[in-house]
């Protein structure tokens, strides 16, 4: 009987492993930030995948709607973009300790077409860390 | 952690995430100049994102095509935050050595051990007085702060007894009970006291003793240590508060839904 309940306990415990960020990697305190840039089939403008790990034993507060990004067009014009969040979702939330998670946020305001750089700003997604402009950019998404 | 069992299954082909050769993303402090070099990026079109939610049936209740924010339909933005919408749950698995008071039992009076005299108790047939028991307890509690609140079952054999002779006593226990307690906590780990309430039930098959179903007020006194973010080991020791040779000790394991318990 004992070791039937140690087994069924030991079955219960799945430590969870975060996964690694993937894409352009970036350290925001307590956060570990991967960002990553792509296209789809249904979306109009350019898609950025955020994967973050919370690496600290306490929670973390991630602000994905903190993040600016701006494009800039074939003919060298700077154009912020916004992004889509017909739902209002966007908002800053708890991370819990030791956890990870990813998003995929379409932005706005050009079409991919003419997108000839993108970049996004950062700096501002791990609420707790310093405030500091941190620019990842990548060639047009198309 | 304790994870909830495999509810959805998440495929994305790598390729649609891996860099590209000869496209290499830049991480600048500022926003970079206008760049003709620049090489345009590779069209990269996501795969198909499936999440099925398999209910009680085998028909899947939602079956998500796209992965991005406003486009999806099964998920919601921040499910990566959801475990800190339950507060945090401790399931924990207790090895213990107890021992109860016996009262006397109309059955059979058992042989005397070899070499020893038949002696009876003044007006009544020999029994234990006492039985010592080895058990094992399954706790689910939860709490946020200083306060938890529990439910714990109980189930152990009677390894001996004690009294004016010594009988080869079998038997059983089972029990219920509601736990709350309060702990102070540091960064290795947590001491506390807490109060178990509920009944018990103690069972012989030779009917040596009198089959007990009673209730149980008992003071514990509990410390734990991390072992690991989702895991703790920990020893308890606790006595009666209402029947006097009533105590039990134990050591435990636990398994927690949140890194240190949401503790640090």
């Amino acid at each position: 009987m004992t070791v039937a309940w140690c087994v069924a306990l030991a079955a219960c415990y799945v430590p969870h492993i975060p996964a690694e960020p993937t894409g352009t990697r970036v350290e925001l305190g307590c956060v570990a930030l991967g960002v990553a840039f792509r296209g789809d089939d249904v979306a109009r403008g350019p898609i950025v995948v955020y994967r973050f790990v919370n690496r600290c034993d306490h929670r973390a507060v991630i602000d994905l709607a903190s993040v600016r990004v701006l494009a800039r067009d074939t003919a060298g014009r700077e154009v912020a973009l916004a992004a889509y969040d017909p739902d209002r979702e966007l908002r800053a939330l708890p991370l819990p300790a030791r956890l990870d998670g990813v998003e995929a946020i379409e932005y706005r305001g050009l079409e991919r077409a003419d997108i000839a750089s993108l970049c996004v700003d950062v700096g501002g997604i791990a609420a707790g860390a310093p405030r500091a402009a941190r620019w990842i950019c990548d060639g047009a998404p198309r | 952690m304790i994870r909830a069992l495999a509810l959805a299954t998440i495929l994305v082909p790598a390729a649609a995430l891996a860099d590209e050769p000869g496209h290499a993303p830049q991480d600048v402090n500022s926003p970079p100049a206008p760049s003709a070099a620049t090489e345009l990026g590779h069209p990269v079109t996501a795969a198909p994102i499936y999440v099925v939610y398999i209910n009680h049936g085998t028909e899947p209740t939602c079956v998500e095509t796209n992965d991005v924010v406003g486009y999806r339909e099964c998920t919601q933005y921040g499910v990566w935050s959801n475990n800190l919408a339950m507060p945090p749950l401790l399931l924990d698995l207790a090895f213990r050595v107890r021992q109860l008071p016996l009262a006397a039992g109309p059955g059979i009076v058992p042989s005397p051990p070899p070499g020893t005299a038949a002696r009876t108790a003044t007006g009544s047939a020999s029994t234990p007085s006492a039985a010592l028991l080895t058990t094992t307890a399954l706790r689910l509690a939860f709490g946020n702060g200083p306060a938890y609140l529990g439910l714990e079952g109980e189930l152990g054999t009677i390894e001996s007894a004690a009294g004016n002779d010594t009988p080869n006593l079998t038997g059983s226990m089972i029990g219920g009970y509601l736990v709350g307690g309060l702990r102070a906590t540091s960064r290795s780990g947590s001491m506390g006291v807490e109060v178990a309430g509920g009944v018990r039930s103690l069972s012989d098959p030779l009917a040596t003793v009198q089959a007990e179903h009673t209730g149980v007020l008992e003071l514990r006194a509990r410390g734990e240590l991390w072992v690991g973010p989702w895991l703790s080991v920990g020893a308890m020791a606790g006595t009666s508060i209402v029947e006097s040779g009533d105590w039990m000790a134990g050591v435990f394991v636990g398994v927690h839904s949140r890194a240190y318990g949401s503790r640090r």
